[in-house]
């Protein structure tokens, strides 16, 4: 082969063992690996999260005529995207284990007018190992084979670098494979979550100038205990386990009730409800709430058509809770967001909103070609 | 480097090619077919492409993702965001200035070109003999230019090429102020330079080129008449009409009005000595008799026997020197046993008596009185410079067949006979509805089209220039089309533009003939490296409404 691997297997003490020259593939992205929390429900969630939780769900068709000349309230959008490789595979010590190799993108647009436009793009190259093929853990061991990788010919000519060497553990609660795509996954949310740091410090984000972050917004990061920092950050997912759709409420509990979600009419939202979460010994809040942009008899489930909608709630909302309108203007932008559909491009059409495909294709479109990442190793 | 507008895609299927590439630009870039574009390439040079086709594409899959993205067919619905799109564009290579045909490369910048590069990328900037054949624009807002396009004489009217076919819809193409466009220019060159040139000019329609001395007035209109004369001097032209222009006009009598000319312009004419009524006389024309019977079918060569006979003077034909005498004679053949020649029949006499009764019977133009002149003896006097418009335009069909294949007849003596001094080298004939005397459907023996053939296919060496206009370039005989060396093609309708003729053009530019306007032509000349899009102005002579 030539490439990375061979030249650090043969002029490097760091890496030990034995390559087996298996073929190199890429992962299946569908593989549903257990990366990181999903939907907070593991740590439970409580009562309604807003200021009128009387009515539900709630109509914001009314909403949606109020805001027709308005301009749009999201600005910004970041989506991570990840690619997984299995480059080969190692012998130690009598066992076998995968090495992999990731490469991430994190592409935010900004909306200017109608019109899409990007604000950045930021590649991540990784490179994952088993923990046992190194002699020794510590940082600075990586930090040298850091060093190598990216001082090796096949990089230079090619004018790239490795971004981080991560290690998977030997534990048996999952397998190999799945642990090193878990590996590149949560760099990959690592990364989303800098560069949602940085729009906030470059204070672009303000009202009016929302930003949309795909997906769940539940990092474990000190920076939440920000206060206010995360006022214009919302998290909308597409995709959500409907068996953690915790939304009857029944003196003051809550129970499991997926059908509340999936009954959900075309521009219906349900309450928002709040959930803690406890990072570095001191409780956060979210509050989330469903909102249904489509009808689903066109969809594949009853679901479609539903997005999640995320917000870390400020010390203030926790108190008083979430203004009820401030989450029905919310949804009701979102609503606007309903067309353009990628349908034909993207199976899951009804969940998408137009602004956050085009940001996936951005982040899709700039990956170096699988052939040539390849060749690299 | 002008800013780049865009870089070129290479696609698994549609690569780059020697001939063709593509590249994107923003959805608003603003860029027309025939607009040229620059790329950088290897070993620092650069290689042009000329626009063929813009096509815009957005990210929608299909035409259900948008009817969709509309709710569902809701014609109310605004959309947030408009959907990411962009203009890919087709581009035909056309030069390279370090001669490097490999394909440009995927990504390469794509930029707009300079009036300079423009010119040297269609070929326009080392044109020996140049002659003005019109001015093109090119790009939009400030980056906007126009320039004036020449074409090497040479390949207009000869020695390397020569003939010129214009086609287009009638009235909307503007065909003959197009040709009247070229021959001014080429006055113009020759005044000024040591071309030996005359024109002979067929009015075909109403009073259109009976005043080309005269300065158009442009209706009145102050503002028109300045930017039309600054635009010729800005092409390098006169603004001034043509000079030592003839005008012939047929015969007419009280009875039989055979031009359009007004009297009292026609007495302008004459006074000035440049108008002449001409007609044909038996002793000195019967030898173009057979021009009266070229559309006549004559599958067993009878009429042509009997044209024999009537021409070389046989029986009671030696004896006749009046048109007014050979119907006569005609007459007595018919009768029964009239017949002095065994091969011919009486019924083909009839026929012939027919056919030479209702052309010259009663028609002034064959009439031997005299104070007019002959066209034959006019083409003998024909100087270099000279503009003779011969005027056809009220004629019956035969009789524009007979004075076109007389002029033309007699030119091809002259150009081949001893020449005077101060005659021209060369003679450009320009008549405007070609296809009736050289279709593809014309009679294979008519001897109009076996002229007009020896003139496409070796006029450039005898010196006879051919430039026909015709609505439809396909039905243009081929071995007429076929030798032109230049085509200039107006507004130009659909079905024909579906002939064969046409299927080396780009569909894109067809697209656009059909919607050209009055004053705009596409070009094809062999030292243009590509069909050029161009126009000319307003014509400067005087035009009749």
């Amino acid at each position: 082969m030539n490439g990375i691997l061979d030249e650090l297997m043969s002029s490097t003490a760091i890496v030990r063992g034995q390559r087996f020259l298996s073929n190199s593939f890429c992962f299946d992205e569908e593989l549903n690996v257990e990366t990181t929390i999903e939907d907070g429900t593991k740590d439970g969630w409580l009562a309604c999260a807003e200021t009128d939780c009387s009515k539900a769900p709630r109509d914001l068709s009314r909403w949606l005529s109020k805001l027709s000349s308005t301009p749009s309230c999201f600005r910004y959008f970041l989506d991570g995207s990840r690619r997984v490789f299995k480059l080969d595979d190692v012998e130690f010590d009598g066992k076998i284990y995968p090495i992999a190799a990731g490469q991430i993108g994190i592409g935010c647009c900004r909306r200017e007018g109608r019109e899409l436009a990007k604000e950045f793009f930021e590649r991540g190259l990784v490179v994952v190992l088993p923990n046992c093929a190194l002699k020794h853990q510590r940082e600075y061991i990586r930090a040298e084979l850091l060093k190598d990788i990216n001082a090796s010919a096949t990089l230079t000519r090619h004018r790239l670098t490795i971004d981080k060497v991560l290690l998977y553990n030997l534990d048996a609660d999952l397998s190999f494979e799945a642990k090193a795509i878990a590996a590149v996954q949560n760099y990959m949310l690592e990364r989303e979550r800098l560069a949602v740091m940085k729009l906030i410090e470059q204070r672009k984000l303000r009202k009016g100038a929302y930003l949309i972050k795909d997906g769940s917004i539940e990092y474990r990061a000190d920076d939440y205990h920000a206060g206010d920092k995360f006022n214009w950050v919302l998290g909308v997912a597409k995709t959500f386990n409907a068996s953690r759709c915790y939304v009857r409420l029944d003196r003051n509990r809550l129970y499991v009730d997926p059908m509340l979600v999936a009954r959900l009419n075309r521009f219906e939202r349900t309450n928002a409800y709040r959930y803690p979460m406890r990072v570095s010994d001191r409780e956060i809040n979210f509050c989330v709430w469903y909102v249904r942009l489509h009808e689903n008899r066109f969809a594949r489930n009853a679901f479609d058509g539903v997005l999640k909608v995320e917000k870390l709630m400020t010390p203030s909302e926790v108190k008083a809770g979430v203004d009820s309108e401030r989450i029905d203007l919310i949804s009701a932008h979102l609503m606007r967001e309903r067309n353009p559909v990628c349908y034909g491009a993207d199976r899951r059409w009804a969940d998408h909103i137009y602004p956050m495909f085009v940001t996936e294709q951005l982040a899709k479109s700039n990956y170096i070609s699988d052939r040539l990442f390849l060749k690299l190793f | 480097m002008l800013k780049p507008i865009g870089k070129v895609l290479a696609l698994e299927n549609a690569p780059s090619t020697i001939d063709n590439f593509y590249f994107w630009t923003a959805s608003d870039m603003v860029l027309r077919p025939f607009d040229v574009v620059k790329v950088e390439h290897l070993r620092g040079s650069t290689t042009f492409g000329v626009v063929e086709e813009i096509s815009h594409i957005t990210d929608s899959s299909s035409f259900l993702a948008d009817y969709i993205s509309s709710d569902f067919g809701d014609v109310e619905v605004e959309q947030n965001t408009i959907r990411v799109g962009m203009n890919y564009v087709k581009a035909k290579v056309v030069r390279n200035t370090a001669d490097i045909l490999i394909p440009v490369h995927s990504g390469a910048r794509v930029s707009l070109a300079s009036r300079d590069e423009v010119e040297e990328a269609l070929g326009l900037d080392q044109i020996p003999n140049p002659l003005v054949c019109g001015f093109l624009e090119m790009y939009d807002g400030d980056a906007r230019i126009k320039l004036p396009v020449k074409l090497n004489a040479d390949f207009l009217i000869g020695p390397e090429g020569a003939h010129l076919n214009i086609s287009g819809i009638s009235g909307l193409a503007a065909k003959t102020s197009y040709a009247m466009f070229l021959l001014k220019a080429i006055q113009d060159r020759a005044v000024d330079g040591d071309d030996s040139i005359a024109m002979v000019v067929f009015n075909v329609k109403g009073k259109d080129l009976l005043a080309l001395d005269e300065l158009n007035n442009f209706e009145d209109n102050a503002q028109r008449r300045d930017e039309t004369l600054a635009m010729y001097e800005r092409l390098g032209l006169s603004a001034k009409p043509f000079r030592d222009v003839k005008y012939y006009y047929p015969a007419s009598d009280d009875r039989i009005k055979n031009t359009y000319v007004d009297g009292d312009h026609f007495k302008h004419q004459k006074k000035k000595c440049k108008a002449f009524e001409y007609k044909f006389y038996y002793e000195l024309d019967k030898e173009n008799l057979d021009l009266l019977f070229a559309d006549v079918d004559d599958q067993t060569q009878t009429m042509e026997s009997i044209l024999n006979y009537v021409i070389s003077g046989q029986g009671a034909f030696g004896r006749i020197n009046q048109w007014t005498s050979l119907i006569e004679k005609t007459e007595a053949m018919c009768e029964a046993g009239g017949s002095m020649s065994k091969e011919i029949s009486v019924l083909s006499w009839r026929k012939f008596y027919r056919l030479i009764k209702k052309s010259v019977d009663g028609n002034c133009l064959f009439n031997d009185g005299g104070g007019y002149v002959r066209l034959a003896e006019q083409i003998d006097k024909i100087r270099s410079n000279d503009v003779y418009v011969i005027d056809i335009a009220r004629l019956s069909s035969d009789m524009q067949a007979f004075v076109f294949g007389n002029v033309v007849r007699k030119i091809i003596d002259f150009q081949l006979g001893d020449k005077p001094e101060g005659a021209p080298s060369k003679i450009i004939i320009f008549i405007d509805e070609l296809n009736k005397f050289a279709s593809t459907d014309t009679r294979q023996q008519s001897p109009i089209l076996k002229h007009i053939i020896d003139i496409a296919e070796r006029g450039r060496s005898l010196g006879i220039i051919l430039f026909g206009a015709d609505q439809f370039k396909s039905s243009v005989h081929s071995r007429v089309t076929g030798n032109c060396s230049t085509f200039a093609y107006g507004r130009t309708n659909s079905i024909e533009l579906s002939k064969r003729d046409y299927r080396y053009i780009p569909s894109v530019y067809q697209n656009m003939m059909t919607r050209l306007r009055q004053g705009e032509y596409i070009i094809q000349n062999p030292i243009f490296n590509s069909l050029l899009s161009i126009k000319f102005p307003l014509p400067i002579w005087r035009q009749f409404k």
